[in-house]
């Protein structure tokens, strides 16, 4: 959808889902990297665990489908060229500490000077002013920052994250929306934005209704390991089964009604019958009308059920069933989940730098009109230096062989 | 129109101190049957950014969030719901019986009106109602459709219902947490519900301007655990490349020692602490300064930290157990360690960068007094997003929606009404 339009991406690692949410939506999306490599390429763990610039995973999944020029931009030369590709680009995304941009002479006031429609995306973890405006920062820094820490883990324990990276990534993927949003004003008035993004309120805005309890009942909710506080009440979410988890989470309403009258029969299938189940009247219990007693003898006849069965059998009963109850997968598990596989979702995609065919994700949303692009492999280091010097800037072979012994580009 | 600036019934404190401009998405209209989450979070980006979103609810089976805790003075009721009232703030909300022939000549109308439909109920839900994408295109050629749901359409499981929550577990984020030692636990909350509207408004505006530039409208639809896997991607490729099934591993961090979260002076307080480099462990040995912790040849490496972490870890927690939260994280990032306090959500309202940000302010509500509103990740230098309206009442805008947008009469309006349509 988004064909006709360049971005030029100098993130580093903490902003690469930003330009891969363009691309694949249809944007030409430009890995612009010092000559060394972009950081993001050093990012662990590596395919084949073989430590080259080609082979970071956190690379090959979030630079997929973007192209690739090495350009010295510090170099007086660079900076030409880069400022050249800037005056005909949409969107500009980068990742540097606050203020980086501006001490290399190419902050958003001057951009905009060379360009008035240059959308320019800064993502940095707190924003670009206020007090943790320029702190050392990482993932686990980050989550505990944005509240959602606190909310994570097992109330005897410290609290914890999800164990791979994610507060960077949140708040790249805001920037993306922040993109098109403010790519939506320049269709009116014809003038580019400065979009500041702030990963630490992407995470805050996970929080779901934990902000707004503390403001109106000052009660803090707390981490509650396989339950989930819910103010008033905890409610077990995460059981055990016989062969790992499964999620299951009582609603109320109408739904419900039908899904425990559901369970309850399936149960009574397994002789077991259980009283709390059959006796309730589900349709008038609402989220916010739930009892501590009544969870607690749900939970008490739930867990020996499931207890019987694997994941799978519970599954594929609750499916059949109509019950909200899932298997807590792995990653083993999604690749060889069904509903994935007839939705044609995984794409095998030879990478030839690594000598491998990669099972990569498909598109974000099926879109009716024009179909989001389908899953391509990471840009080589450089590797559309000739697209880019040579057929768009009209540089010489001679120019570009100059060029790169001034060590301009690579 | 509900946007004007004549028309901004916020509490001027809490309000967001930008010279009120146009704002991006001015003129765009929205019909939104979303409910619960992820649907609502969507829309109140697009509302806050200028457009009108008509949000459209049936009387017989309300958003559950209307039921959801928190409520005011801990009462039940459909106007007291502090989750729905950040969900829903800046939008317009019409209650409409859909199942009823007069309702759906009304949506029909407002299909007419709109720019976008959005919806988040399980598919098959809008058709069985005569809305799906094909019927809407009859009455507006040009229609986008923004559909999401668990798995999208088609497929096996397509039509299985769900929320959020559960879906954490499916696409493999609740695997991945907790400690390896015992059970997973879920991320909080239903965490792919507010991470994927950022996903979503990108395709919405991909479709508008791909409209703008052919005339052609589309139907969107995302799958939730299609769309929530693309963050978990260089752990997929983990397994399908690598063949290594990861596992949760708590605050740990191969690559990095100390890594993990450290309690404080207060009961239950915590302070996460990363050093990712030499020269950050090297501060942090020096700051706490302790011999046995600086000078322990153990500790020179990362390899050694690793293999001896948890007696490194147990010098770190005698030394952090003696300060307050803030003050050790201060102390901790004046030496360029990277640390952030474990914010509860009672920090995190008064959060100094937060604050900065103007991330949490309130509006004032009828029933509720004041209900909080969270901020926007991303700030735009020329049309910066703005919460200019409260939550709405349940049916509050029925008659400014059927007179100022449909142009109805009074006498229309009231026979309408005596159906019983809106009930």
């Amino acid at each position: 959808m988004l064909s006709k339009y360049r971005v030029l991406d100098l993130s580093n690692e903490q902003g690469d889902l930003c330009g891969k949410i363009l691309a694949d939506l249809g944007a030409d999306v430009v890995k612009v990297e010092p000559l060394e490599g972009a950081p993001s390429r050093n990012v662990t763990p590596f395919a084949h665990d073989t430590a080259t610039r080609e082979h970071s995973l956190h690379w090959l999944a979030y630079s997929s489908g973007k192209r690739s020029i090495t350009l010295d931009i510090a170099h007086p030369e660079g900076r030409k060229i880069f400022l050249q590709l800037l005056s005909n680009a949409d969107f500009l995304i980068e990742s540097y500490s606050p203020g980086h941009m501006e001490k290399m002479k190419l902050g958003y006031s001057f951009l905009r000077s060379l360009n008035p429609t240059l959308i320019m995306v800064s993502i940095t973890p707190f924003g670009q002013t206020g007090p943790l405006g320029n702190v050392s920062h990482s993932d686990l820094t980050g989550i505990a920052l944005g509240g959602m820490m606190w909310l994570t883990g097992d109330a005897d324990r410290p609290p914890t994250r999800i164990s791979l990276p994610q507060f960077y990534e949140l708040g790249s993927a805001a920037a993306a929306a922040g993109a098109m949003l403010a790519h939506y004003s320049r269709r009116k008035t014809g003038r580019g934005q400065f979009v500041d993004v702030s990963c630490q309120q992407a995470v805050a805005r996970t929080l779901a209704q934990a902000p707004a309890t503390w403001q109106l009942t000052h009660k803090n909710l707390e981490r509650s390991g396989p339950y989930r506080d819910l103010g008033k009440f905890k409610m077990r979410i995460n059981w055990e089964c016989a062969d790992g988890y499964v999620n299951f989470i009582v609603t109320g309403g109408i739904s419900a009604a039908r899904e425990m009258k559901a369970l309850s029969e399936w149960m009574l299938t397994k002789g077991q019958k259980s009283k709390i189940l059959v006796e309730t009247k589900w349709e008038e219990v609402q989220y916010g009308t739930f009892t501590q007693e009544l969870l607690d003898g749900l939970e008490n006849d739930l867990s020996l059920f499931f207890k019987t069965m694997t994941k799978k059998e519970l599954f594929e009963g609750s499916i059949e069933r109509k019950i909200m109850l899932f298997p807590v997968n792995t990653m083993e598990d999604l690749t060889t989940y069904e509903q994935l596989s007839a939705r044609q979702y995984f794409h095998t995609v030879y990478h030839p730098q690594i000598d491998a065919a990669v099972t990569l994700p498909g598109a974000f949303l099926k879109a009716s009109g024009k179909a989001l692009r389908s899953p391509q492999p990471a840009p080589t280091l450089g590797q559309h230096n000739k697209d880019i010097y040579i057929d768009e800037l009209h540089y010489t072979l001679k120019q570009l062989s100059q060029l790169r012994k001034e060590r301009v580009i690579g | 129109m509900a946007k004007n600036t004549s028309n901004h019934n916020t509490s001027s404190s809490s309000d967001l101190s930008y010279s009120y401009q146009s704002q991006a998405l001015e003129g765009l209209k929205i019909l939104d049957f979303c409910w619960v989450a992820i649907g609502p979070m969507t829309t109140r980006y697009l509302a806050d950014h200028g457009a009108t979103v008509i949000r459209i609810e049936t009387p017989s089976r309300l958003d559950i969030l209307r039921n959801a805790t928190p409520f005011k003075e801990g009462i039940a009721g459909v106007n007291r719901s502090g989750y729905f009232a950040t969900m829903n703030a800046n939008k317009l909300a019409m209650t409409v019986d859909l199942k009823r022939p007069e309702g759906l000549e009304v949506i029909k109308k407002l299909v007419s009106w709109a720019d976008v439909v959005t919806e988040n109920f399980t598919p098959g839900t809008m058709e069985k109602l005569n809305l799906g994408f094909s019927e809407l295109q009859k009455i507006n050629p040009s229609i986008i459709m923004f559909s999401t749901s668990m798995f999208g359409r088609g497929g096996p499981h397509s039509s299985q219902p769900g929320l959020g929550p559960v879906l954490t577990s499916l696409a493999g984020f609740t695997h991945l947490t907790g400690w390896p030692d015992r059970a997973p636990v879920s991320p909080y909350g239903a965490y792919t519900d507010f991470f994927l509207p950022h996903f979503a408004i990108s395709g919405i505006i991909a479709a508008l301007d791909y409209r703008e530039e052919t005339g052609v409208g589309q139907h969107l639809d995302m799958s939730q655990l299609e769309g929530a896997i693309h963050l978990l991607t260089p752990t997929l490729l983990e397994y399908s490349i690598n063949g290594h099934i990861p596992m949760r591993s708590g605050n740990n961090n191969p690559n990095a020692s100390p890594h993990g979260v450290f309690p404080c002076k207060d009961n239950d307080t915590w302070c996460a602490l990363a050093c990712l480099t030499e020269t950050q462990w090297n501060s942090l040995a020096n700051l706490i300064g302790k011999p046995a912790l600086r000078d322990n040849p153990n500790f020179r490496t990362l390899r050694g930290r690793k293999e001896n972490e948890r007696e490194l870890e147990s010098y770190i927690t005698s030394w952090t157990s003696n300060y307050f939260c803030s003050d050790l994280m201060n102390k901790l990032l004046a030496e360029g360690i990277p640390a952030g306090m474990v914010n509860a959500c009672s920090d995190l309202l008064k959060d100094p960068q937060l604050t900065h940000r103007k991330h949490f302010t309130t509006r004032k509500h009828p029933v509720m007094e004041e209900h909080l509103v969270d901020g926007n990740p991303m700030i735009l230098s020329d049309t910066p997003g703005t919460v200019s309206n409260r939550s709405p009442l349940l049916g509050e805008h029925n008659e400014y929606v059927l007179e100022t947008i449909l142009g109805m009469d009074a006498k229309e309006i009231a026979s309408l009404k005596a159906t019983g349509v809106f009930d």
